[in-house]
C-alpha cells in the first residue's frame, strides 16, 4: 500500500490525495480511537463550542492525513519549500564544537525539515521501533542525503550509548520530547493550565550533559510549504539537578503550547494528554 | 584502586546525584528493580564510569550488568 502511494506521488498532484483524503476523514472519526480525546481537547483546552470542536477535529484529521501524505510525496521526489526566519538559531549552535540536543513534538511535520535542510553537523534522530521497512527505507535514503541518523531505541539500551556518544562528539542528538518511551520516568510541568506528564530523558540529558536545547517545530502553511519555528530554550545554571530538569521541562511545556495554541488543529497526540 | 575504594565513588554518586535511598545500595541489589537504574541513568552511569574511572563502556559490557555487586567488580575489573 505504501509503496503504491509512493508510485501514485510520481504522477499525481498533491492535491488529488488530499482531496480524496477529504472524503474517507468521517470514517476515520467515527471509527478512530482519537475522535474523544480530540473533541475534549478542543472543547476543553481550546475552549471551542461543540460545534466548532466538531469542526476542528475533522480539520485535525485532515491536517494529520496531509502531513502522512506529505511524506510520501517526499519520498517520491517532491519537494517542499521550507520557511525558518530563525535559521540562524540552528546555524550558530552548528558553529560550536560542543554538541546540542533538538527537541521534537507530535505538533506539525518535524520529519519534513530532516528530508529537506542539510545540517552541517550530524544529526542523530532517535527514533521508536515498530515503522514499516518502506518508511524506514525511504526515510534512510532521504536522511542519507541531509546527514541525519536514525537511531532506534534499543531493548538493550545500545541507542543510550550512540546518543551520549554523538554529544560527546559534538553531534546533535534529536528527540520527543512530548512522548513517554524508553524510560517511563517523566517530569510534571503546567500545559493548558494542569498539570501534564513529559518524558524526563532529553531533559535529563541536557542538564547532565550541559548542552544547548532548541526546539524545532515545522508547522504546514501551504501545500507545499512549512514554516520552521526554532526557539533555544533558556538554561538554568543554578539550583539542583531536579531543579534544573523542571525548569527546562517547564520551558518546553511553554513553548509547545505556545505553538499549540497558534495551530491547534497541528497537534496530533490522539489521547488524553493530561492522563 | 581496590574495590572499597571504588564502592565510595560509585555510592556517592548513587546517592548524591542519582538520589537513590543509601539503605537500599546491597551487593546483591538490583540496578533496575531495586535501585531504579532505567535507560534514563544509563547515561549518568556511563559519564561516572569515564569521569570517576577513565574508561568508556560499552553497552554489550552493561547489559551482563544486572547488581551493584556485579557492576563494582565489574569496574574492578577494567581499571585493576
Amino acid at each position: 500500500m505504501q509503496r503504491t502511494l509512493i508510485r501514485l506521488f510520481r504522477f499525481l498532484p498533491l492535491g488529488v490525495l488530499y482531496g480524496c483524503m477529504a472524503l474517507v476523514i468521517p470514517f476515520y472519526m467515527l471509527f478512530g480511537k482519537g475522535f474523544r480525546a480530540a473533541y475534549g481537547f478542543f472543547r476543553k483546552r481550546m475552549g471551542y463550542a461543540p460545534v466548532k470542536a466538531f469542526t476542528h477535529v475533522y480539520l485535525n484529521e485532515f491536517e494529520f492525513g496531509k502531513v502522512v501524505l506529505d511524506r510520501f510525496a517526499a519520498f517520491a521526489g517532491k519537494r517542499f519549500r521550507m520557511d525558518a526566519p530563525r535559521i540562524d538559531l540552528f546555524e550558530s549552535l552548528c558553529r560550536r564544537p560542543e554538541g546540542f540536543i533538538q527537541l521534537s513534538s507530535h505538533v506539525g511535520n518535524y520529519e519534513m525539515v530532516g528530508y529537506s535542510l542539510k545540517s552541517p553537523k550530524r544529526l542523530n534522530a532517535l527514533v521508536y521501533g515498530g515503522e514499516t521497512a518502506t518508511m524506514m527505507e525511504n526515510r534512510a535514503a532521504l536522511f542519507g542525503e541531509t546527514n541525519v541518523r536514525m537511531v532506534p531505541v534499543s531493548e538493550d539500551l545500545s541507542h543510550i550509548f550512540v546518543l551520549n556518544n554523538a554529544l560527546a562528539d559534538g553531534e546533535i542528538v534529536s528527540m520527543p520530547g512530548d512522548r513517554v518511551f524508553g524510560s517511563r520516568k517523566t517530569v510534571s510541568c503546567r500545559f493548558f493550565g494542569e498539570p501534564a506528564q513529559f518524558p524526563a530523558g532529553p531533559f535529563v540529558l541536557a542538564v547532565q550533559r550541559e548542552v544547548p536545547v532548541l526546539v524545532v517545530f515545522v508547522m504546514k502553511k501551504g501545500r507545499r510549504e512549512y514554516k520552521v519555528i526554532l526557539e533555544r530554550l533558556p538554561r538554568q545554571t543554578e539550583g539542583t539537578r531536579q531543579e534544573r530538569v523542571q525548569a527546562l521541562a517547564d520551558a518546553y511545556a511553554a513553548s509547545l503550547e505556545d505553538v499549540v495554541r497558534r495551530y491547534p488543529d497541528q497537534w496530533y497526540n490522539f489521547y488524553d494528554f493530561w492522563k | 584502586m581496590d574495590i572499597n575504594q571504588i564502592q565510595e565513588k560509585v555510592n556517592a554518586f548513587l546517592v548524591d546525584e542519582l538520589e537513590i535511598d543509601e539503605a537500599k545500595i546491597a551487593d546483591d541489589a538490583r540496578l533496575k528493580e531495586d535501585l531504579g537504574i532505567d535507560s534514563l541513568e544509563v547515561v549518568d552511569v556511563i559519564v561516572l564510569v569515564d569521569q570517576e574511572f577513565g574508561f568508556k563502556m560499552r553497552p554489550e559490557q552493561f547489559k551482563d550488568l544486572k547488581t551493584y555487586g556485579q557492576f563494582c567488580r565489574f569496574i574492578e575489573a577494567q581499571v585493576g
